[in-house]
């Protein structure tokens, strides 16, 4: 077969394989890196489920896992509110499905058993673990001790879990030991305080893993590899889990005892710091499968974490430092990315930009989405299907921002032509300045800018950059265009705020995000939400002295739940001091006057105040195109200011219906 | 003489009583019998380990110290695992924001903190107003 132009630039990733007697079409595994929260609260798989399981079967991973499926009929094991089961038959037809699309589109069907230990019980008043030791989260069930009947027990249903696994056609199983499942229960020393055969020395904790890895091999026999994920770092050794040798010793304990692939994961849950968000930069754990790679030469090994890129991932090939890249992240934003990649495409990815808008959205008990890929667990609803447009319109959309080009690119995509007037000198709109002040992985941000402005040349829309949409503007071009579509973004509602008593000294946010205006050494930023805390940690990073004045009882209350800890985290150590509960009642030359809920008045000192809060949409243009166009639509924060996440999702929605 | 004899010489019960009725309206919503446990780290794994309880009552917080039994037996709801710095400076009534310090130490990982009775309880208990205090809706998991 020829081979295409990607897959010659990326030789490593594309190179076939043999693995456990499967020849694999490339060392690209999909994992399980998460459930999808999509199915029947009693296990049972839906059609929105299959429908997004074909477009994971569709990627063109060589390895395919399924997300995991928890084996004990009284649900201690369920860590998800619509996880999937596979304690019983009758859940069979479903899962043969899923098998069946994943060997359709050539890959390998590996089906993961995930029983959540520490974090399972979600529909009962408890959770099992080797020893009671509660949780360090607040949202778990109090955990009871597992009798040496009830491990027994747990082993047999993880065996018959599997066996019914390859009974419905997949090739392989895996159970991983990620995060602070109940193997990782098991294995760790913060968690396994046991006296028994089964804690104590490493060789009894690691005892569970190695009777449930005989026990699975076991029941589905040859030439049906197991997978086993386990921790290169739990990052609980601070509070007396596993250090990283004692991890490896685990791991060579799993290979030693007939384990296929060891799949390298990193953290616990409960751990103190970042694993796989923005703020971790990417490679930054690779190492942890070097050491897996050169502890187990002989046993494949699989890794992923915080590597989205397909480029590094095959340099680490190269290197030998693991066998398989396992992705999930990255192909839940572009599920296209490993085609893109084997037909040197790469500048049109969707990167996974680390938002963690999946894992918040599962705990909260919803189903997962993600930010760059709207389209992501609506597979099944037309809405979200960029069919072709039954009549061709021009359409000009104002702003260029992500609201506005994920609406011109689903439009463009149905046939329509497509305008996009920005006053801005880039594509990106607001999101180009707060890339520039994301004091986490600040390329992360603007890799979405990039790709707008990569997709808008190579689909062909027309940008106009520097052009202000005005009513004289629509005069000279009225009638050109069937539809508008007003995408222009919000800004800081300075009517909510006193006047200042001093030209000047009061600045919009977006004006000093996007660098139009320079801040003075003592900055006053009104608003704790994401706007006011992004500007506010990189002008301290920067030199200024920053005071954040919020009026809720808490900052950040509109940003993304696990990312709240991290702008938390930023604020502390930065030593931002930050006034909740406060409103402002003067904003004047010796500084900003504010009034805290039990009335006592504070004035703090400023050169600039930067107002970030409350946001209000650029509204404006409506009334004036009103009677211009034939059909005018909103869009992204124009209409409600909620961010990114909203405005990619509201702009693609728009586009996929106009 | 030992860790504990050491801990509970240095940090006197009237000290924590006095950080509790400074502190009160943390505690106001609390029921009677809500505890709140404090184990010094040094002794987390010693089978004499005394902890520091602060108890709701009908009159406001009680502290004192008692045994600490283990996981399995001990009455508590939350229990905070701190080093002998972190205490001493909790306890230090010259410090003007000793529970700013603790959730500081608490959102950092520096002091662990079990979460015993399920965070329904915990709100049914009255300690929307203390968990708040610590900022722990701002601790996620799988970052």
């Amino acid at each position: 077969m020829t081979q295409r132009l990607g897959e010659t630039q990326l030789p490593h990733l594309f190179e076939p394989v043999t693995w456990a007697g499967f020849a694999i079409k490339n060392r690209i595994k999909y994992g399980a890196c998460c459930v999808s929260n999509y199915n029947t609260r009693d296990g049972f798989i839906t059609e929105r489920e299959l429908a997004r399981t074909k477009v994971i079967a569709g990627t063109g991973c060589g390895i395919i896992t399924n997300q995991g499926a928890y084996p004990d009929p009284l649900g201690e094991g369920k860590a998800y509110f619509s996880q999937i089961a596979l304690f019983d038959d009758k859940f069979i037809p479903q899962f043969e499905k899923i098998a069946g699309y994943i060997h359709d589109g050539g890959g390998i069907a590996i089906q993961q058993i995930l029983h959540a230990g520490r974090y399972g019980g979600i529909d009962l008043g408890y959770c099992i673990q080797p020893s009671i030791v509660p949780q360090t989260l607040p949202h778990f069930r109090p955990p009871r001790e597992i009798t040496r009947e009830q491990i027994r027990e747990t082993i047999e249903q993880h065996a018959e879990a599997a066996k019914r696994a390859v009974k419905a056609g997949f090739d392989g199983t895996e159970i991983t030991s990620f995060m602070g499942y109940l193997l990782a229960t098991f294995n760790s020393k913060f968690t396994n305080r046991r006296t028994d055969e089964y804690g104590g020395s490493i060789a009894n904790r690691g005892r569970f893993m190695r009777e449930l890895i005989y026990a699975i091999k076991a029941a589905t026999g040859g030439g049906h590899p197991l997978v086993v994920r386990l921790n290169g770092a739990e990052l609980m050794d601070r509070w007396g889990g596993n250090d990283e040798d004692e991890c490896f010793e685990l791991m060579q304990q799993a290979a030693e005892c007939g384990a296929d692939m060891i799949s390298v994961t990193v953290g616990w849950q409960e751990a103190p710091d970042s694993s796989i968000g923005r703020d971790v930069p990417p490679g930054h754990w690779n190492r942890l499968a070097a050491r897996a790679k050169r502890l187990l030469p002989d046993t494949p090994v699989a890794f992923g974490v915080r590597l989205p890129d397909p480029i590094m991932a095959d340099r680490c090939l190269a290197e030998g430092q693991f066998d398989f890249w396992e992705v999930c992240r990255p192909l839940l934003a572009d599920p296209d990315l490993v085609k893109k990649a084997a037909e040197a495409r790469l500048d049109e990815v969707k990167r996974c930009i680390g938002s963690l808008n999946c894992l918040s959205r599962l705990f909260r008990d919803l189903p997962y989405t993600c930010t760059m890929n709207p389209a992501l667990g609506h597979e099944v609803e037309p809405a979200y299907q960029i069919t072709p447009a039954a009549s061709r319109k021009k359409i000009m959309i104002i702003g260029a921002g992500p609201a506005g080009m994920e609406c011109a690119i689903a439009a463009t995509r149905r046939g329509h032509q497509v305008t996009v007037y920005e006053r801005g000198e880039r594509i990106g709109g607001s999101l180009l300045g707060y890339a520039a002040h994301d004091l986490a992985h600040k390329d992360d941000l603007a890799s979405v800018a990039e790709y707008y402005r990569v997709m808008a040349a190579k689909l062909g829309i027309e940008v106009r950059l520097g052009t202000q949409v005005d009513p004289k503007m629509m005069r000279s071009i009225l009638h050109q265009f069937d539809a508008a579509v007003v995408a222009a973004g919000a800004r800081a509602d300075l009517q909510a705020l006193p006047a200042p008593e001093e030209e000047g000294l009061l600045v919009e946010a977006m004006d000093v995000a996007l660098g139009t205006r320079r801040p003075g050494r003592r900055v006053v930023v009104l608003g704790g939400g994401k706007v006011g805390l992004t500007l506010a940690e990189s002008l301290k990073t920067s030199g200024s002295d920053v005071v954040v004045v919020e009026r809720e009882r808490r900052i950040a209350g509109d940003v993304m739940p696990s990312w709240k800890w991290r702008h938390a985290a930023w604020i502390e150590e930065l030593d931002i001091p930050t006034m909740t509960g406060c409103r402002v009642t003067r904003i004047a030359k010796d500084g900003v006057t504010v009034v805290d809920g039990k009335g006592r008045e504070t004035t703090l000192p400023a050169d600039t105040v930067i107002a970030a809060s409350p946001m209000r949409g650029n509204q404006e243009l409506f009334a004036e195109l009103e009677w211009s166009i034939d059909e005018l639509h909103g869009c992204g924060d124009v209409m409600v200011p909620r961010g990114l996440t909203q405005a990619i999702h509201d702009g693609y929605r728009l586009g996929c219906r106009l | 003489m030992d860790a504990q004899t050491q801990w509970l010489a240095a940090l006197d019960i009237g000290g924590w009583q006095a950080l509790l009725d400074r502190h009160s309206p943390i505690f106001a919503g609390m029921l009677p019998g809500s505890r709140i446990g404090l184990l010094p780290e040094e002794d987390f794994d010693s089978p004499l380990a005394m902890m520091l309880v602060w108890e709701a009552t009908g009159r406001g917080m009680v502290a004192d110290y008692r045994p600490f039994p283990g996981f399995e037996e001990v009455e508590v709801d939350l229990l905070f695992i701190a080093d002998g710095e972190t205490l001493g400076r909790l306890h230090d009534r010259a410090n003007p924001a000793p529970l700013a310090d603790l959730k500081r130490k608490v959102r950092r990982r520096e002091t662990l903190l079990y979460v015993v009775k399920p965070r329904a309880a915990l709100l049914e208990l009255g300690y929307e107003e203390f968990l708040d205090s610590l900022g722990l809706a701002f601790m996620g998991a799988c970052r």
